[in-house]
């Protein structure tokens, strides 16, 4: 389980995170939101170790990320937004690197570049920006690790590889793995993502399962505005609005949404979801 | 469960791993500067066949200077090449992450920067030396043989420097700092010096520490010159009353104990404040990968 109590982070007078407290729970794939700038790619550093807490703390499993131990690292994989090109084909990149996680599958990569049409024996440094990626994302998740942290997993991927990427994080994933990923592109994770959490520069708004959501949020979608809509916004044939859920009955998530409805009633969200994060 | 410090194993795998990484980043390199040497020799030879009808490879003077300076190239430029990308965001996270301690990553930089590398150069570089003379009978004696058994090296052989008496057991500790094992510390050091620098640096690492090198030095000088002066003006007042010509080592031992306790112990000195340096330099080489972050 991922701890974090009283984190804050700062690049000198800069105060990118404050007071940040939440619960990560074991086997969920959890959703990071937030705008630009509110520290989600220095949260997820945070958490690989690759960065110092200024104030609070991380506890993984009883480790703190920036000792760096070897048998907390074989446990967690970080899927940086920027990958190196490195001078080696994806297999001997995969091999030689592979040998140092302890659950690392060669086999499980292959079979997953082999989902992603992506050529094993191809050298990395002359792939696309995309081909590496999708090769960084097969290394990932054949290491078979506990924790996995993604910066923006998607960003340029292809339209298939979108799905492709869906497919691969359902099938090739253990029921013990955590795996949170920040992202930006909501719709490509939609049917993925499973708690969310939206993080704000000095607090995080919610952090909350699409059930927990939908038992206190109603995602409407019709042709006219409820006066009581916490949010709206037209679309094509109508429009999405979020009301509470007085009724009880079950909605399906919009994520866009729900994220702009978080920033534009940030306490009454916070109360009415009493965030577990302390 | 294995050590989280040290495992003998993992740190095998990782050695192998990194060994592999500097022949890919510095392979090409390294060997093209260890047969620069060769590579000249057959130029030169060539050329002088060509125009004058006599084969002539390079001469001992040039032989030597093109392997002094091959040398420096290759001890101040590799540690930047090898390592140097770890100030990078993207390869340097990468680095940090792999599921090994920091000790043993830091072990197998130490072990190829301070020795591999400057082993791998010395040994083809000499060995091709040796070749190239045992072939050419133009050539004359080879770089090996020049540092390590040549009497032209003993400069204060023979009849003393200076016009002086008795001075043999001052000779003999100057020879000591001719002896060439005197200067593997002196590698190691000028390695460990470049590899903090690719470390700290994010760009012109080889510049930067060459720049600091200067600064710092400069900086030591100040102070220490006017405290040498201050605390030897009397033994210069003293020197500058004597007949050198009739000056004996015991004279000077009797009245300059501590320039004469200097000039005995010469390749001790030398050792210890080169183990100091390298110490420190082993020391910020390792604080900073241990608190490296991105």
């Amino acid at each position: 389980m991922i701890k974090i109590k009283d984190l804050a982070f700062s690049y000198g007078d800069f105060v990118v995170l404050k007071e940040i407290s939440m619960k990560l729970e074991e086997g969920r794939i959890y959703g990071l939101l937030g705008e630009n700038g509110v520290g989600k790619t220095t949260l997820l550093t945070l958490l690989a170790g690759l960065k110092k807490t200024t104030c609070g703390s991380i506890d993984i499993d009883g480790f703190n990320p920036f000792e760096r131990k070897p048998s907390f690292l074989s446990e967690i994989y970080y899927l940086s937004d920027e990958v190196p090109a490195v001078k080696m084909t994806a297999i001997a990149f995969a091999s030689d690197r592979g040998q140092f996680w302890t659950n690392f599958d060669l086999k499980k990569f292959r079979e997953i570049m082999s989902l992603f049409e992506n050529d094993v024996e191809m050298r990395m440094d002359r792939m696309s920006y995309g081909q590496l990626k999708k090769t960084y994302i097969s290394f990932a998740l054949a290491c078979n690790t506990k924790y996995l942290f993604m910066d923006e997993p998607t960003n340029g991927l292809d339209i298939p590889s979108k799905a492709q990427f869906r497919k691969a994080v359902l099938k090739f994933t253990s029921e013990r793995a955590t795996l949170l990923i920040s992202t930006h592109q909501v719709r490509d994770l939609e049917a993925l993502i499973d708690p969310i959490i939206i993080l704000d520069r000095r607090d995080v708004l919610l952090n909350a399962s699409l059930g927990e959501i939908t038992e206190k949020l109603y995602f409407d979608y019709s042709t006219t505005v409820d006066p009581d809509a916490l949010y709206s916004e037209l679309i094509p044939g109508g429009c999405i609005q979020v009301l509470k859920n007085e009724t009880g009955i079950e909605s399906k998530v919009n994520i866009e949404a729900l994220f702009n409805t978080v920033h534009k009633h940030k306490e009454l969200i916070k109360d009415m979801f009493n965030n577990k994060n302390a | 469960m294995e050590s989280e410090v040290f495992n003998l194993n993992r740190f095998w795998r990782y050695f192998k791993s990194d060994f592999d990484a500097f022949i890919s980043r510095y392979g090409i390199t390294l060997l093209v500067m260890s047969t620069l040497g060769l590579s000249l020799d057959l130029i030169i030879g060539l050329f002088t066949l060509t125009t004058s009808g006599t084969w002539q490879g390079m001469v001992g003077p040039m032989r030597g200077m093109l392997f002094f300076v091959t040398s420096a190239m290759v001890l101040i430029g590799s540690p930047a090449k090898l390592y140097g990308y770890l100030t990078d965001k993207k390869e340097g996270s990468a680095f940090l992450l792999l599921p090994v301690s920091t000790l043993e990553k830091y072990i197998s930089m130490i072990l190829i920067t301070c020795i591999v590398v400057p082993l791998m150069f010395f040994m083809i570089y000499f060995g091709l030396d040796v070749m190239v003379c045992m072939i050419d009978p133009t050539c004359g004696t080879s770089l090996f043989s020049f540092i390590f058994y040549s009497d032209d090296l003993n400069l204060f052989n023979g009849e003393a420097a200076f016009a002086m008496t008795d001075w043999s057991e001052f000779v003999e500790h100057f020879k000591v700092l001719l002896n060439p094992a005197l200067y593997i510390d002196d590698i190691i050091g000028t390695t460990l010096m470049f590899l903090l620098g690719a470390l700290i640096f994010k760009t012109s690492k080889t510049g930067k520490t060459l720049g600091c090198i200067i600064l710092i030095s400069i900086a030591i000088q100040i102070v220490v010159t006017p405290i040498l002066a201050i605390t030897g003006l009397s033994a210069i007042r003293d020197l500058s009353s004597m007949d050198l010509t009739q000056l004996t080592a015991e004279q000077f031992k009797t009245s300059f104990p501590f320039y004469s306790w200097i000039g005995l112990h010469l390749g001790l000195i030398d050792t210890l404040s080169d183990m100091f340096v390298n110490c420190l330099m082993l020391l910020f080489v390792w604080l900073r990968l241990k608190r490296m972050k991105h």
